[in-house]
């Protein structure tokens, strides 16, 4: 596979117009973008790896009064294979879904399922409750709820000189 | 007698060399010379030195006099980085400092007193006698 | 805080180190000679603002009209808590403590 670093904004539209799927998340990055880029620096919930991975699973992401909520397909997994991080504001996930078809013999007709590693990182638009972050795999889908944290932000603070 | 009192004009050029340039206010990205100011002061009856020694501790200053010559000899230790730390930026300098001041005047030895006080160290030379001006009264 | 320059006043701009850590950005700033009550850090508009008025040298215990200001001002990225910052000043540095923002420190979590 290529190593060339590709432009993720570049990919997104061509994957957007190739995969119908990926429109929604499109235009909701779209959106978003416009909304929060005068409050936060830098994208919001970009993708921010597209390459280095096998597959990549169909990820939608919402935003609600109180939080995020990230649901990302990943059919046929075991839990422990799906790892998640926060480091520098960006949310990982990450993992590998083991070929199974490997251990089969017989001629198959048809392979449409994916397998391997993936990855995706996604920046965090605002201010969250990095402790109170909900992770829920069930029948498939990844369910992550990132609850927003009320952003103090005073308009001055006086720090005191000790 | 009546001493002609010297002026340093060589040493306040220098202050104000360090302290002169009028930087915009609040600049991000200008590199900035230490200021590492030295100012002496003629107060009638004592020569007043005031040496700036940011992030200089009490027992890494030694001020010595010698033949009229004052000595500052200071160290600043650099900081040593633990793991995972980094320079983000880095325009403190570090090391040894030192400065040497001619005094225009004699001045009483053992009656010199020195104080280092938030970065600042500042000594205090009493003149010596015949040094110290005098009103001459006209009969 | 004084918004124009005071005549006769030397605006200045303290040398700065800054260190980043796992968990915060320590800024090191050289105001040798200010009292601490003459010494003001703010954040406003995501900005930390630094700036200290120093009075005239001389006898100690005596305060002249001052002198010399020291101004700088840094623009915070937004890891920076602004609401956990710390001052001290001492030996004439004055050392700020910014913390990172939590969501921004590593984390692992776990899928339930």
């Amino acid at each position: 596979m290529s190593l060339i670093k590709r432009n993720p904004t570049q990919e997104m539209t061509r994957w957007s117009n190739e995969f119908p799927a990926f429109r929604g998340l499109e235009s909701l990055r779209r959106d978003m973008n416009r909304i929060f880029d005068e409050f936060f620096r830098g994208d919001v919930l970009a993708d921010e790896t597209f390459f280095g991975r096998d597959w990549t699973p169909a990820v939608d992401v919402m935003e609600n009064n109180d939080s995020y909520v990230l649901k990302a397909e990943l059919p046929g997994m075991n839990k422990d294979d799906v790892k998640i991080t926060l480091e520098n504001n960006v949310l990982t996930i990450r993992g590998e879904k083991k070929n199974e078809l490997e251990k089969k013999e017989g001629n198959f007709q048809r392979v449409e399922r994916s397998y391997g590693v993936f990855e995706r990182s996604f920046t965090i638009p605002g201010t969250i409750k990095s402790n109170d972050i909900d992770a829920q795999y069930k029948d498939g889908i990844l369910t992550l709820t990132l609850p927003k944290a009320e952003e103090a932000k005073p308009k001055l603070i006086d720090v005191k000189v000790k | 007698m009546l001493v002609r009192y010297k002026t340093f004009p060589s040493l306040f050029n220098e202050i104000d060399e360090l302290f002169a340039p009028t930087y915009p206010l609040f600049n991000r990205v200008r590199f900035v010379e230490p200021t590492r100011g030295v100012q002496v002061k003629d107060s009638g009856d004592a020569v007043n030195v005031v040496v700036e020694l940011p992030g200089v501790t009490k027992e890494d200053v030694k001020v010595t006099l010698h033949d009229g010559v004052l000595s500052v000899v200071a160290e600043r230790k650099q900081p040593e980085l633990k793991e995972n730390e980094q320079w983000v930026r880095n325009e403190i300098s570090y090391g040894k400092f030192e400065r040497s001041i001619n005094l225009p005047y004699p001045v009483v030895a053992e009656k010199i007193a020195a104080s280092h006080e938030n970065g600042m160290l500042r000594i205090t030379l009493p003149k010596a006698e015949e040094a110290k001006p005098k009103q001459i009264s006209i009969r | 805080m004084t918004n124009g320059v005071v005549k006769g006043v030397h605006t200045l701009v303290p040398a700065v180190d800054i260190v980043e850590t796992k968990n915060s950005y320590i800024v090191k700033l050289d105001i040798p000679g200010a009292a601490k009550d003459k010494i003001k850090a703010q954040i406003e508009d995501n900005s930390l603002r630094v700036s200290a008025s120093i009075a005239e040298y001389g006898e100690s215990g005596k305060e002249s009209e001052p002198v010399k200001e020291y101004r700088r001002e840094f623009a915070l990225a937004n890891d920076v808590d602004v609401n956990t910052i710390d001052a001290q000043y001492d030996l004439g540095v004055l050392t700020i403590t910014l913390n990172k923002k939590v969501q921004f420190l590593p984390k692992e979590i776990t899928i339930n």
